[in-house]
């Protein structure tokens, strides 16, 4: 069953197109992700499925129904968890649960479970008489979320849950994502970390520039660029060092991704050249500790069908 | 139900804001405490007109049964309704010494033909013998029509003003038998002062939401606008409402500040007062997009209408042209609606106030519903 249809939606903003003409359909049961870069449009496609956007042209719905004709039934099916931290420093957790949640209609002991129940959920239930001004960004995440999922909406959307968080709190947050899911809740999870997408997801677009670029399973992405092979190269000297350019002539070599102490090469499978990189290595005095080759992933697959990084 | 909601969502963080509630509340409070105390002899209270004493000599060669019989009038006039006490001496010398040894308040040597009242006074004694040279000066303005008509047709004096409802505007300014203290004055405008800066709150209560994003949150939920905006702005009305009684029951109580017999035109006032500061900030808050602006703006323009509304200092004292001026600050209407009702049971100002008070709440609230329906992207 279609969740969420978008039928050639644009969003303009003044001359900036925000999202151009994008057609989605999110089936019941998906982990839906949105992948892009900042600024690729997610935010505004999701803040469009919400209602808090209006739409320019095009149309969305939300279990076939309209969300501008719609509006009010729409939005209370749908848990939002923003991007930004969107609770009450001066309301307890407790209170910050039951206030959101009380908008989607819970009243009474209903209410006051469905908040405890959502703070048990995000782990936050020893802090539930705690304002969150004392909490850490990861706690303030969680009840975050807790805000979002108390009225057990069918559809939750999460934009950019993780970002400026511990790894503790954002395998949390991951976890709590498909636990939402077994529990039969439908996500959209947006984010431009794709390591966290690939971890999740049933399914993904990429969006780039108000498009979207790509639309399919991990696999299914990563296939689409089976004709490239990935190579790692982990050197002991800082990789700012290496000159992006000598690499990029090396017949071939179609990106070059520098870390802090890897270079990220992806080369056309067609051509053998790993012995001139290497060779590019010895030359140039790099003392390489290890040379791994790895099968393309999300990262790859933007870079290759953007030429940029999902960072950039 | 939302809207109940959300304004005991307000109702319940406007209470945990002690810094805004110590200033909302304790401020005021200290204030009329300070200044009623600094500016107790300014205000001159307990004054009786009664402690006004004025020593005349009458000096008409061949008299003039006219002017006698007027400045007779004026006599009883001053003497039943202000409780001055007139004493007569035809002795120009003593009249002098009394009034230089403040046995008089002052001294009037009246002579004829021309008719001239020469007016003598203590130094000391600046705002008694003003309120003699006033009154001195309104008989005079009202005797000189009076001569004329009965000298010309005396069948019209019936037609004419007497000397006790001549005076204009400051005699009959003398005639308040109750006049504020300096507690009294201040427990009014401190309140209204303070509840002039809950225009500051409410510019925050709606700017605060769009800062945190949790407007936007709300707003994602199945809650309308107008919905979101009456909660929003009900629930600080509501503890604006709150703070003023406190303030009001404090001085009244506390400081035994006269606040008059009719509370419930007090309570009023004080309601429909509160709705328009704080509708004027939250209509701030949708038109202008710079909090520091905006803020900066309300901080500049409440201490001007205060200051116009009588604020620190009593309108009178203000001259003429700053009066004048007053009318633009709905502190000014506030202020003179809740002394006029207190001190001379007159409800004009106050129905004035309310009406300006209701009106400006329609026009920015009007304001800020549309703009809240434009300015979407504020809560982005």
């Amino acid at each position: 069953m279609t969740i969420v249809k978008m039928d050639q939606v644009t969003k303009k903003f003044g001359d900036v197109t925000a999202v151009d003409k994008v057609s989605l359909e999110i089936e019941e049961g998906e982990i839906f992700g949105l992948l892009g870069p900042n600024g690729a449009g997610k935010s505004t496609a999701i803040n469009m499925i919400t209602g808090l956007l209006s739409i320019d042209k095009g149309s969305i719905s939300i279990y076939g129904k309209d969300v501008r004709k719609d509006k009010m039934s729409t939005k209370s099916c749908v848990g939002i968890v923003p991007q930004d931290i969107a609770i009450y420093e001066d309301l307890t957790s407790l209170e910050n649960v039951k206030f959101f949640a009380s908008l989607y209609g819970l009243r009474g002991e209903m209410l006051e479970e469905a908040a405890l129940e959502a703070l048990e959920f995000t782990g936050l239930s020893e802090k539930k008489n705690q304002f969150p001004k004392s909490f850490s960004g990861g706690m303030k995440r969680r009840l975050n979320i807790a805000c979002a999922i108390a009225h057990k909406p069918k559809l939750i959307i999460m934009d950019e849950p993780t970002v400026g968080i511990d790894p503790q709190s954002r395998n949390h947050i991951l976890q709590s994502v498909k636990k939402l899911n077994e529990m039969g809740s439908t996500i959209i999870y947006t984010s431009h970390y794709m390591e966290e997408v690939e971890e999740i997801c049933t399914r993904i677009a990429i969006m780039d520039r108000g498009k979207v670029i790509a639309l399919g399973t991990c696999d299914e992405l990563e296939n689409m660029i089976n004709d490239k092979d990935v190579v790692v190269v982990t050197i002991s000297e800082p990789a700012s060092r290496v000159d992006e350019k000598s690499i990029r002539e090396i017949p071939g070599v179609e990106n070059v991704d520098i870390g802090e102490n890897t270079v990220k090469i992806t080369s056309a499978r067609e051509v053998t050249n790993l012995d001139r990189i290497i060779q590019y290595f010895i030359q140039n005095n790099f003392t390489i500790k290890s040379v791994e080759s790895k099968t393309p992933d999300l990262e790859t697959v933007f870079l290759s069908l953007t030429g940029r990084k999902l960072r950039d | 139900m939302t809207i109940l909601r959300i304004i005991a969502k307000e109702i319940k963080q406007r209470i945990r804001d002690y810094k805004t509630n110590i200033l909302m509340v304790l401020f005021p409070m200290v204030l009329i405490v300070i200044l009623g105390a600094a500016f107790s002899s300014v205000f001159e209270n307990g004054i009786e007109i009664g402690d006004i004493s004025v020593l005349y000599t009458i000096d008409i060669e061949g008299g003039d049964p006219i002017f006698e019989n007027a400045f007779g009038t004026f006599r009883q006039y001053m003497s039943d309704g202000m409780g001055v006490q007139f004493e007569e001496t035809s002795d120009f010398e003593k009249g002098i010494r009394d009034v230089e040894g403040r046995r008089f308040t002052a001294y009037l040597h009246i002579t004829g033909r021309p008719l001239r009242i020469d007016m003598y006074r203590n130094e000391n004694s600046g705002f008694k013998s003003g309120i003699v040279e006033n009154a001195v000066a309104s008989f005079l303005d009202s005797y000189a029509a009076i001569n004329v008509v009965v000298r010309n047709d005396p069948a019209d004096l019936s037609e004419m003003r007497q000397p006790d409802d001549t005076g204009g505007v400051r005699v009959t300014a003398l005639d308040r038998k109750r006049q504020p203290g300096s507690t009294d004055y201040y427990a009014v405008t401190m309140l209204t002062l303070i509840l002039m800066y809950a225009s500051l709150t409410g510019f925050w209560c709606i700017r605060s939401e769009v800062d945190d994003k949790t407007g936007a949150r709300v707003l994602c939920a199945p809650v309308r606008r107008y919905q979101y905006l009456t909660g929003k702005i009900l629930g600080n009305i509501f503890v604006t409402i709150i703070q003023g009684f406190v303030v009001l029951l404090f001085s009244r109580l506390v400081l035994k500040a006269e606040w008059g017999e009719d509370m419930f035109t007090v309570a009023v006032l004080i309601i429909t007062y509160s709705i328009m500061t704080v509708s004027l900030g939250a209509a701030l808050a949708f038109i202008l997009r710079s909090a520091e602006m905006a803020s900066g703006l309300l901080n500049t323009i409440i201490p001007v209408f205060v200051f116009l509304g009588g604020g620190y200092v009593p309108l009178y004292a203000l001259g003429d042209t700053i009066s004048r001026i007053s009318v633009v600050s709905p502190v000014r209407w506030v202020n003179s609606g809740l002394l006029d009702l207190i001190y001379e049971g007159s409800y004009f100002d106050a129905y004035i106030s309310v009406a300006i008070n209701l009106g400006f709440s329609v026009l920015f609230i009007s304001v800020a519903a549309l703009l809240s329906g434009k300015r979407r992207d504020g809560y982005e």
